[in-house]
């Protein structure tokens, strides 16, 4: 038995860039000789969304129980289709629910679990690359077991081109599942941001922006291209910014096409959570300053003078 | 109440990663500093000051060599009760799902109320090992927890999804993974680190737990495309602006 099963996650009746560069990744790894098949959990409209691409078929189950994401009643579900496909790979962005669900799945299936990879290689039975030590390190790893789960780093692999036609959709119904991990209450954040590990854009600041004002102007500048705001781990430990903006070691590692750093100096664990960002502008009044040594354009001066002339001439562009 | 701490250790975050050079699948580690994986001291405290509110007990468990030994002594300092070591030669093994099994394994004869662990071993960049273990367990889990209450047979956790807080019950036992904010973790006194030397120290195989054969292996370790420095520009905002938005559309092609 093999192929290919791809979690496609919905957020908001949606569904997941990273999904559909998941599903991309496992074409790739599929090479047109194993099948790709897609699971859809909870929002049963949106299958047909998934079924313009290049797939075998999207199975979709869909209950009370998986209204919204909860560990068990998704595992189980995703666990289902599994059997039901025959497929030996599984395959999901590694986003904050991916990575709850892929690690779960994996244990169930007695699977190997590689999480975050960058790429596939084909040429030698199947393995990956992935960063290790925070991306100071880029391992190659093998995966020589029956059953692989792998997640994908969100902004690396491309998006499939739609088919033409419509994958056939199957529907499974689900089993009740035993939840002991209750989601009692869910708080939605004021702002709609994307989440810094999948935004194509980052405006993130460091010491420089000064506190918690400073960050307004990045706030206002990221909103403006689409994009989302970071922050260097100083400004989080002064209370600047939340937790949740962290990117670095102990933050978050991100890959957007453009990281744009404001007055952040550029060490060595900040770098490694942004290091393969597609392009790095630095803005930094020190232009001996670790930052300006790595990014590809850098612009000495002050941010708060400099971001909002930036903030002008990126907004053309992107409104084009 | 027993509560279980998962443990591991890692080069310090300062530290210079360096390839061996007769072996591109290990990284050189003697030169370097070792230390309890960050995220794992929100375990270990959330562990010490539950069991100090609710008179429990306390277990560290960690997988690895002999030098990692240090990291629960660390953790004993910090206000743990008793360890287990489960010994391996290399430093880390990227299958984190027979670690899991491994680990499940040896709880077999004393299954903990509540298991945790950090959010994620910044070696390896694993995150899995908390919800592989519940799962192996037949457990349930919830990862990243920025806030924990324990009742007495089920705890309130909390945490972030892309931006959103979900407020979660979860019944004991259970497995739980820590992220930073959930609490300050203690700095150990010098007499609390010399009694951590005393206390007791279980040390198992591998094998002894039945790890199945490598199904996950380095093939090379390489360092990642070196960034060069790019342009540099002063001036003028508007001018050094224009400048940056030409470069990002003509040059990189970027959008």
């Amino acid at each position: 038995m093999s192929g290919i099963l791809v979690w496609v996650e919905t957020k908001n009746g949606r569904l997941r860039k990273s999904s559909l560069e998941a599903i991309q990744a496992g074409l790739q790894i599929g090479k047109n000789s194993e099948p790709v098949s897609a699971v859809v959990i909870g929002d049963r409209v949106l299958a047909d969304h998934v079924a313009i691409y290049p797939l075998k078929n999207v199975f979709v189950i869909s209950g009370d129980q998986t209204k919204t994401y909860q560990s068990e009643p998704f595992t189980d579900a995703f666990f289902q289709a599994f059997e039901v496909s025959g497929a030996s790979t599984v395959i999901m962005g590694a986003t904050a629910l991916g990575r709850d669900l892929s690690a779960r799945l994996a244990a169930r299936m007695d699977a190997v679990l590689a999480t975050d990879i960058i790429s596939v290689d084909m040429s030698d039975g199947l393995s990956i690359l992935k960063p290790v030590y925070s991306g100071k390190l880029i391992a190659k790893i093998s995966l020589d077991a029956p059953r692989q789960v792998i997640t994908i780093r969100p902004n690396v692999f491309d998006t499939p081109e739609e088919t033409g036609n419509t994958a056939p959709v199957v529907v499974i119904e689900p089993v009740s599942s035993d939840i002991r991990a209750q989601v009692r209450e869910a708080v939605t954040a004021a702002q709609d941001a994307i989440d810094i590990t999948e935004a194509e854009i980052i405006v993130s600041g460091g010491r420089g922006v000064g506190g918690p004002d400073g960050f307004k102007l990045l706030e206002e500048t990221a909103k403006l291209l689409g994009g989302s705001v970071g922050a260097s781990r100083t400004a989080v430990d002064e209370g600047w910014i939340p937790y949740k903006h962290q990117v670095g070691q102990t933050g978050k590692v991100v890959s957007p096409i453009l990281y744009i750093a404001c007055g952040i100096s550029g060490a060595i664990q900040h770098f490694a959570g942004m290091g393969s960002a597609r392009f790095i502008i630095a803005i930094n009044t020190d232009p001996e300053a670790p930052i300006m040594k790595k990014a590809d354009f850098a612009i000495v001066g002050n941010l708060f003078n400099v971001l909002p002339a930036l903030r002008d001439e990126l907004g053309k562009i992107i409104r084009k | 109440m027993l509560i279980a701490v998962i443990l591991r250790q890692v080069p310090d975050t300062e530290a210079d990663i360096v390839i061996h050079p007769e072996d591109p699948t290990r990284i050189i580690g003697d030169d370097i500093k070792w230390i309890m994986n960050p995220y794992d001291e929100f375990a270990v405290e959330a562990a010490v000051s539950t069991a100090e509110e609710h008179s429990g007990e306390t277990l560290a468990i960690c997988i690895g060599s002999e030098k990692a030994e240090s990291v629960i002594r660390t953790a004993m300092a910090m206000g743990i009760d008793a360890g287990l070591l489960i010994r391996r030669d290399s430093d880390n093994n990227p299958d984190i799902i027979s670690e899991a099994k491994v680990i499940a394994a040896s709880l077999k004869e004393q299954m903990p109320d509540l298991i945790l662990c950090g959010r994620e071993y910044i070696d390896t960049g694993d995150d899995g090992i908390a919800a592989a273990l519940a799962e192996f367990l037949h457990v349930p889990h919830v990862l990243n927890v920025n806030k924990l209450t324990v009742d007495s047979d089920q705890i309130q956790v909390e945490r972030e999804v892309d931006g959103d807080t979900l407020r979660i019950s979860m019944t004991l036992p259970g497995v739980v993974s820590c992220q930073k904010g959930l609490n300050e973790p203690r700095y150990p006194n010098l007499m609390a680190v010399r009694k951590a030397q005393k206390k007791p120290l279980d040390i198992k195989s591998l094998s002894d737990l039945g790890d199945d054969a490598a199904r996950m292996r380095y093939i090379a370790l390489s360092y990642p495309p070196a960034r060069s420095a790019g342009r540099l520009v002063k001036g003028e905002p508007e001018d050094t602006a224009r400048q940056a938005a030409e470069w990002l559309t003509r040059d990189a092609r970027a959008f």
